[in-house]
């Protein structure tokens, strides 16, 4: 029996499948367990490299399904032993699921990242200036990325805020919102760059709600 | 990227890739360590120094956090700081030795890293 490439959970009485074919062209399909269904398609492989085209692959699929329904995107990658394996999944995590798709409704995902240029701190005299000057240091990323996530959440259902994945990295941060509030985000988006010239902003999406969805403890 | 994608963008997208390059390495540290005898050292440094970076990392968030909760004296901050410092100044130098860069002592601590 084939192995499943999962790419979402979705409700089941939403509408019909769009003909698609996913990665490697292998057209997708449904496994219902009622009210759950999971969006799969079989795959002979035993695992998949992140190319960027098979990323891309199974973004469109996601995008697809976006435009048609809520649905809790899969990460890349993930594969099933067999039908039988998914539909154990839908089942075992039902609850979970449900409340998920609730919270995300009618939602899509936006992602800034910001970059800023820090003067190299001078070097340090004694062990107090050392410290004192890091702290500083976190002290302001703390204030800046405060100043452009604040106006932003306050139009995001939720956020996820990470500060300093590199040092150039002042802020990464993703946004759920939901779809009437895309324009508005970008429009402030737009201010924010105004108001901090000093610091480049990236903005993309919608993307599926990835960062949204609860993580599963297997 | 693909430029649908991109609802607002300032500066250069290069930068922002430059970057994300920079994360992305960091979660590859080797599968195995290469045992001919020419890297095999440079890459146990790398290991050793990632776990070493690590604890650094930790320790001196967990230093701020204190001297930022006004818990330590004078005396201490000095202290602590003057430790930190030589760690630092002492992994800026084994860095070099090994020719390993920032980016090749970054673990990607998934949902850990939030702890940082």
């Amino acid at each position: 029996m084939a192995a499943q490439y999962l790419y979402a959970i979705t409700h089941n009485h939403g509408p019909t499948l769009p003909a698609l074919a996913g990665v490697e062209g292998v057209p997708i399909a449904a496994v219902a367990v009622p009210p759950l269904a999971a969006v799969v398609a079989p795959l002979t492989v035993r695992s998949l490299p992140p190319t960027e085209a098979y990323l891309w692959q199974h973004e469109a699929v996601l995008e697809a399904l976006m435009q048609q329904q809520t649905i809790l995107p899969v990460r890349f990658g993930t594969l099933l032993r067999d039908v039988e394996a998914v539909r154990e999944v839908l089942t075992r995590h039902a609850a979970t699921f449900e409340a998920d798709l609730e919270r995300v409704r009618g939602c899509v995902e936006l992602s800034l990242r910001v970059l800023w240029e820090q003067e190299p701190p001078a070097d340090p005299q004694s062990g107090r200036d050392y410290l004192l000057g890091r702290l500083a240091q976190q002290q302001q990323a703390r204030t800046r990325a405060d100043a452009l996530h604040t106006p932003l959440a306050a139009l995001a259902r939720d956020t996820r805020l990470r500060l300093l994945e590199t040092p150039r990295m002042l802020l990464t941060a993703a946004y759920l919102v939901e779809q009437t509030q895309v324009a508005h985000v970008r429009q402030t988006v737009a201010e924010l760059a105004h108001e901090h010239p000093d610091l480049q902003l990236l903005c993309t999406g919608p993307w599926p709600v990835y960062h949204f969805v609860s993580k599963l403890a297997d | 990227m693909d430029t649908n994608k991109l609802i607002y963008e300032t500066g250069d997208l290069e930068a922002f890739a430059a970057e994300l390059e920079k994360l992305h390495s960091a979660a590859t540290l080797p599968q195995r360590i290469a045992t001919d005898p020419e890297s095999v050292e440079r890459g146990l440094a790398q290991l050793v120094l990632t776990l070493i970076e690590l604890l650094r990392q930790l320790m001196e968030r967990q230093a701020l956090r204190r001297v930022e909760h006004g818990s330590l004296s004078d005396e201490e901050i000095e202290r602590l700081g003057q430790t930190f410092l030589k760690l630092k100044q002492r992994m800026d130098e084994l860095k070099q030795t090994f020719d390993l860069r920032d980016e090749d002592l970054n673990i990607n601590l998934g949902p850990l890293g939030d702890l940082l």
